[in-house]
């Protein structure tokens, strides 16, 4: 993809430069077309310190040498989400925070939260930055949208070289006299083997993953057991770099409705101790 | 239209049964109070959960024991305290009919840890719950916040009962010895809860490929209610579980899905108990139904909202642990039988 365009979201804070710095280890081409972005939450003549841009500017330098600065004023989610729905980007990435704990649920920063929510393009969220990107855990559901994820994701991280573990949890249980309660045994390679309903779709995961422009060893891995546990456990023991999710959100879907629909994405992002790519 | 009429005269035949035989335990349970007490030893709570689990383990089904209590309750044999650690007991050894499944299906060839999951998970849900419900539930009680609340049947359904049921329970009070009504009553309870089963139209959620129910079943509220809906209708754990299989096409259910439809599913499977305390007509059975409702509510209302991930990873670890080999599950065993025979031995 030529001309890709890639928005930085920037506060002048710490987390802003790690954001700049994970882009720099994704590998993207030198003709990638970098946008910091400010919002200012002030209205009026208020000057931007140099020190929002410089430092992340700083860290871009080597892999894009020319960058746009861009600034907004008002509602920092509301000018994001307009940004990147007038302009067309490919990319938003923001860094995270940090997550604190409320009184019955977790809490990140409320403009990461509210971007999380309602943004409609792949959105990369930056916690802590590896020397470079060595292994990438791709997780998909083994339904319609995980195509999309194995698309969009294997090609934004297509750059990098990287090992791309695709990671598919098996939770059920069996219920029925007639279930096939082997499946529930299956490694990656048993279930490939014996052409079960998963072994099948890591087949196709891998394949689409490759086609996406993956040029490193992709690895297809199937768990059992509860998929945020299974998931977490894999980043820790398999020591990843970068997580690569499908979104919660779907276009079109009403807002009512996704509040009684399942949202493993938002758990996982709490839970990830790595950056979390949502596509 | 055939197959309406025939669930909905099983339906009413299971509901006269029900009745009748709530009436004859009822009239039979006085006489046996001496034999309850002595040889059954149940004279305290502590005997009665003792009790109320025993039997449902041994009938693989809580109902008949909880509906059981309430005759005796109401006769006076036992008290409102020994009344709620008898249903109480009931719960814990009504789930015990999915570990049996379970041993099925390993006796059929099928994997241990594989084949008791979903009947570990369900028994481990109520015994980890249980403990918390009844301290719950005395403390409702001695402070008799549900005292007030009455359900009860109308007056014309108690002349219905005078005009049909009354004269049948005098026939068979003459041909039956007095110490046979509680027992003929007890095998009509359980007869005529096995026909309301057959009673239910056949429950099946259309089939998906992990379409939309699926994610709709994710979220932990959803499926709580979900449960308690469906149960509301079977009456019946083990029954409503069963209704999740056509969710996967395959006979699976998510791991995510079942804990809070267990959850659920344990309120509102006393609706069959709350009926019968109603027929009886005796405020103290409509309260101790009552406050187990309301104890096991709050406390997954509590589980729910403060650490249901905790509560869930450490079920599963439990079924894991007891599941990994025939020793730890033989032990597992023991306790489970151990525990309320000790109860009713040291009550």
């Amino acid at each position: 993809m030529n001309g890709m365009r890639i928005l930085i979201c920037t506060d002048g804070s710490k987390a802003a430069e790690r954001a700049a710095r994970e882009v720099s280890l994704l590998r993207f081409p030198e003709e990638t077309r970098i946008v910091l972005y400010y919002v200012k939450e002030v209205h009026g003549g208020y000057k931007v310190p140099e020190e929002i841009f410089s430092p992340i500017e700083a860290v871009l330098a080597p892999s894009f040498p020319t960058v746009e600065r861009k600034v907004a004023s008002g509602n920092a989610a509301a000018q994001i989400l307009t940004e990147t729905r007038d302009h067309s980007y490919d990319l938003v990435v923001i860094g995270d925070t940090g997550i604190s704990r409320g009184l019955l649920h977790r809490r990140m920063g409320s403009t990461a939260s509210k971007i999380m929510r309602l943004i409609d393009i792949p959105l990369l969220l930056v916690r802590r930055n590896p020397d470079q990107l060595k292994k990438v855990l791709v997780c998909t559901s083994g339904e319609a949208p995980a195509a999309e994820t194995l698309q969009k994701g294997g090609f934004l991280v297509s750059y990098t070289q990287a090992q791309v573990g695709v990671l598919h949890v098996m939770s059920q249980l069996a219920l029925a006299a007639t279930s096939q309660a082997d499946d529930l045994l299956d490694t990656a390679q048993t279930a490939i083997k014996r052409k079960t309903r998963e072994g099948l779709h890591l087949i196709r995961a891998v394949d689409q993953i490759q086609q996406a422009g993956v040029s490193g060893p992709v690895i297809p891995i199937l768990r059992h057991g509860l998929v945020l546990d299974q998931v977490t456990a894999e980043l820790r023991e398999g020591q990843y770099d970068l997580l690569v999710i499908g979104s919660h959100h779907v276009a079109g879907r009403s807002r009512k409705l996704e509040a009684f629909l399942e949202d493993v994405a938002s758990d996982l992002i709490f839970e990830a101790p790595c950056s979390v790519l949502i596509v | 239209m055939r197959k309406v009429m025939t669930h909905l005269i099983l339906f009413l035949l299971s509901l006269a049964a029900f009745i009748l035989a709530l009436m004859l335990m009822k009239e039979g349970a006085r006489p046996l109070s001496p034999m309850f007490r002595h040889s059954f030893s149940v004279d305290s709570p502590a005997s009665a959960l003792g009790f109320g689990w025993l039997a449902s383990s041994l009938l693989l089904s809580g109902s008949p024991v909880a509906a059981t209590s309430l005759s005796l309750l109401d006769a006076g044999v036992i008290n409102p305290n020994e009344t709620f650690a008898m249903i109480s007991g009931s719960r814990l050894g009504a789930a015990f009919i999915v570990l049996v499944v379970g041993f099925i299906y390993m006796l059929r060839g099928k994997k241990r840890d594989i084949s008791l999951g979903v009947g570990l998970t369900s028994l481990l849900v109520t015994q980890t719950i249980y403990p918390v419900v009844m301290a719950v539930g005395y403390f409702i009680m001695s402070k008799g916040w549900l005292g007030t609340w009455q359900v009860s049947t109308p007056s014309s359904f108690n002349s219905i009962l005078e005009v049909f049921v009354n004269p049948v329970v005098e026939i068979l009070k003459s041909w039956l010895s007095v110490n046979l009504l509680f027992p003929s009553g007890f095998l009509m309870m359980v007869g005529s809860l096995w026909l309301f089963d057959r009673a239910i139209p056949e429950l099946n959620l259309q089939k998906t490929d992990l379409g939309m129910i699926n994610h709709l079943l994710y979220r932990p509220f959803v499926i709580f209610l979900f449960g308690a809906a469906i149960t509301s209708l079977t009456m019946s754990v083990s029954v409503s579980l069963s209704l999740l299989v056509p969710l996967s096409a395959r006979g699976f259910v998510r791991r995510e899905n079942v804990i809070p439809y267990i959850l659920g599913a344990n309120i509102t499977t006393f609706v069959d108990t709350l009926v019968a305390a109603a027929l009886l007509s005796n405020p103290a059975a409509v309260t101790v139904v009552l406050v187990q409702m309301v104890s096991v509510t709050a406390v997954s209302l509590v589980i729910l909202l403060t650490s249901y991930r905790f509560y869930v990873r450490t079920i599963e670890r439990l079924v894991r642990f007891i599941g990994m080999s025939r020793y730890h599950l033989l032990v597992y065993l023991l306790l489970i039988f151990g525990v309320p025979f000790l109860l009713l031995w040291m009550g």
